[in-house]
């Protein structure tokens, strides 16, 4: 169990939190950059000492302000997966493994145990290779690598798929989901993209400004967001607007700028409301209007992008939206840049959240 | 019509000819002197210099003190480099600033400064003279000289060295369970190799050359004292030739340690 007490200032943010992370528990530290991510991280490795506040790990206390305890970086033993991977330019990949591996080794056994490391994340072809010549992808397994070789007690990964491109991204993704689920250690994840949390973290903490707004799986978040801000980090479409109690006893939400937003859940005054994009389709303008959807807005296309068997479709209208189709009703509507259209969903897929 | 405007925008501007002319006289003023040197002594006689016996004992001399002064300096201003490069703390700038002052002091003001400081009346004397350490006129006083000439110019190759090294690999190295005197050792230094190296090179040659301080601090005792660059001053008047040998020879030794130290260290770099 790793658990930490932090309070401290960091450049602009103040950094206020609590987190518990089980034995082999991934815990993604998930929020927009500047954020304090990244230096909750350095908090629990030793690289950054907090004014104020608790970290152990393991029952053993690694930093306790009040008791004046602070435990060297060298003696917590944090695997480290920085952002830019930080690999040891003047070092070959497996001297970069084995420089964590104990001292007491012979030359011949780390540099076996550096290969068997490499040779698990399929990069044992790149061990006499500098980090200068390795591709992004190849980076992150060495580091991977090299963080697992001094046998951590606490893994701490900072965006590690961010330095990659998409589609490597999209693979290097699920093969650290499968190595943390083999993992028995307690892991921090940071990242800035909610997909990437959801894929790889067991439960999700939210950080905005320093404080942790909301935790749970990501599924409970992306169904009920405590906030506009959680909302809108999930990928949901954030409009916002004033509330008012309707003759029908339905909430209505007069958008700032524009249209207006039916909802179910009673809310009065400033709100948010959020929608899933796969939750909103696409109409021509002036058909019928089809099915249950009481929610209408009419909607210009400002782009048309396909993620996989998806497409993903940007609109313009008083307040930007996202809707999500699948390919097909895509290609049935025409959608170009510049279509005029009327995006839909229903009452009962609105949610409304405090500004 | 088109033709005509194509070639005249090939046209050179006088701009890059001005640099290339810059460039000419810098090379041809900077390096005649010493082409002069290699023409003016035939290779015979330079080999007929070495066996001069004054030159030979100052060129002895020369590598003697200049070894033992480098040895102190990368001993003692490596580590305090990294010291500046790596921390903070209040007086910082002060610091760095007091560590490069005997940069651009005069030789001559660098010579009564030490005399100043630890010569038989000078701030330290007394001190000296009861634990039984001589400087002046002394073997050891060239030593201290060379080493107040030219460790700036090593910490100051060293500190930016240092500090162009990317934090992030001192802070892995200590996630991996390194020391800070491990990291210093493993991922600071060898990854910092190149300009420590050019460093240590400059403040070679700095101490090889060196002449005014050595001289007011330590003077010009033959076998002493009196190192390569004195005694080709002591020589010039009465053997001309003499001691432009030992200037080629000075050239010579001083071009192949700066060559050797670069070439030492690149391939430290590329083994590791």
């Amino acid at each position: 169990m790793l658990s930490l007490a932090l309070e401290t200032r960091v450049g602009a943010v103040e950094l206020a939190l609590a987190l518990e992370v089980p034995e082999g528990d991934c815990l993604a530290l998930a929020g927009p950059s500047g954020a304090g991510k990244t230096s909750v991280l350095r908090a629990v490795a030793g690289l950054l000492r907090p004014a104020q506040g608790r970290v152990a790990c393991c029952a053993e206390t690694w930093f306790d302000a009040a008791a004046r305890i602070d435990v060297a970086p060298e003696r917590r033993r944090c695997g480290y997966v920085f952002q830019d991977y930080a690999l040891f330019g003047h070092l070959s990949a497996w001297r970069n493994v084995a420089y964590g591996l104990p001292r007491a080794l012979p030359r011949r056994e780390r540099r076996a145990e550096a290969i068997a490391l490499l040779e698990r994340f399929g990069v044992a072809a790149l061990a006499d290779e500098r980090p200068g010549r390795l591709s992004g992808g190849e980076r992150q397994r060495v580091a991977l690598a090299r963080a697992l070789a001094a046998r951590p007690r606490a893994l701490l990964l900072d965006e590690p798929l961010a330095a990659l491109d998409a589609r490597s991204a999209a693979a290097a993704g699920r093969e650290l989901a499968i190595l943390l689920r083999e993992l028995q250690v307690p892991t921090i994840l940071v990242t800035h993209d909610f997909a990437e949390a959801a894929l790889l973290g067991d439960a999700v903490a939210v950080l905005d400004a320093g404080r942790i707004v909301q935790r749970g799986s990501a599924a409970e978040l992306a169904a009920a967001p405590a906030s506009a801000f959680v909302a809108d980090l999930t990928g949901a479409v954030v409009l916002r607007g004033q509330a008012r109690r309707d003759a029908e006893g339905l909430t209505r939400v007069v958008l700032d700028g524009g249209g207006e937003v039916l909802a179910l859940a009673p809310a009065v005054g400033e709100v948010a409301v959020s929608v899933h994009p796969w939750e909103i389709s696409l109409e021509p303008v002036g058909s019928a209007s089809a099915g249950s959807a009481r929610n209408r807005l009419e909607v210009e296309v400002l782009s048309v992008t396909e993620i996989g068997n998806r497409v993903r479709v940007g609109l313009a209208a008083p307040q930007p939206l996202v809707a999500e189709l699948t390919g097909g009703s895509a290609t049935r509507l025409a959608l170009a840049p510049g279509t005029r259209a009327v995006a839909s969903w229903k009452a009962a897929a609105t949610r409304v959240l405090p500004r | 019509m088109a033709h005509a405007a194509a070639i005249a925008r090939r046209r050179p501007g006088w701009f890059p000819v001005l640099l290339a002319l810059s460039l000419a006289v810098a090379l041809t003023f900077l390096t005649l002197p010493l082409v002069a040197i290699f023409v003016h002594s035939s290779p015979r006689e330079l080999l007929d210099s070495l066996g001069d016996e004054s030159s030979r004992e100052a060129l002895r001399l020369s590598l003697e003190t200049t070894t033992i002064a480098i040895v102190v300096i990368v001993l003692v201003g490596t580590p305090a480099a990294y010291l500046l490069a790596t921390r903070s703390f209040p007086g910082h700038a002060l610091v760095v600033t007091l560590l490069e002052l005997p940069l651009v002091l005069p030789p001559a003001v660098a010579g009564i400064a030490l005399l100043a400081a630890l010569g038989p009346n000078g701030l330290l004397g007394g001190a000296l003279e009861d634990a039984g350490i001589q400087l002046v006129l002394q073997t050891a006083g060239v030593v201290v000289a060379l080493i107040f000439v030219a460790a700036p110019f090593h910490v100051r190759a060293a500190q930016s060295a240092f500090a162009a090294v990317d934090p992030r690999w001192s802070e892995a190295s200590r996630t991996l369970g390194a020391g800070e005197a491990r990291t210093f050792a493993h991922v600071a230094v060898p990854a910092a190799l190149p300009g420590l190296g050019a460093g240590l090179a400059l403040a070679w040659g700095r101490a090889l050359g060196e002449f005014g301080a050595t001289l007011m601090f330590a003077g010009s005792f033959r076998g002493i004292t009196q190192t390569a660059p004195l005694a080709i001053y002591a020589d010039f008047a009465t053997d001309f030739d003499g001691a432009l040998a030992l200037s080629a020879v000075l050239v010579a030794v001083s071009a192949a340690l700066l060559l050797s130290t670069k070439l030492l260290a690149r391939n430290a770099l590329a083994r590791a």
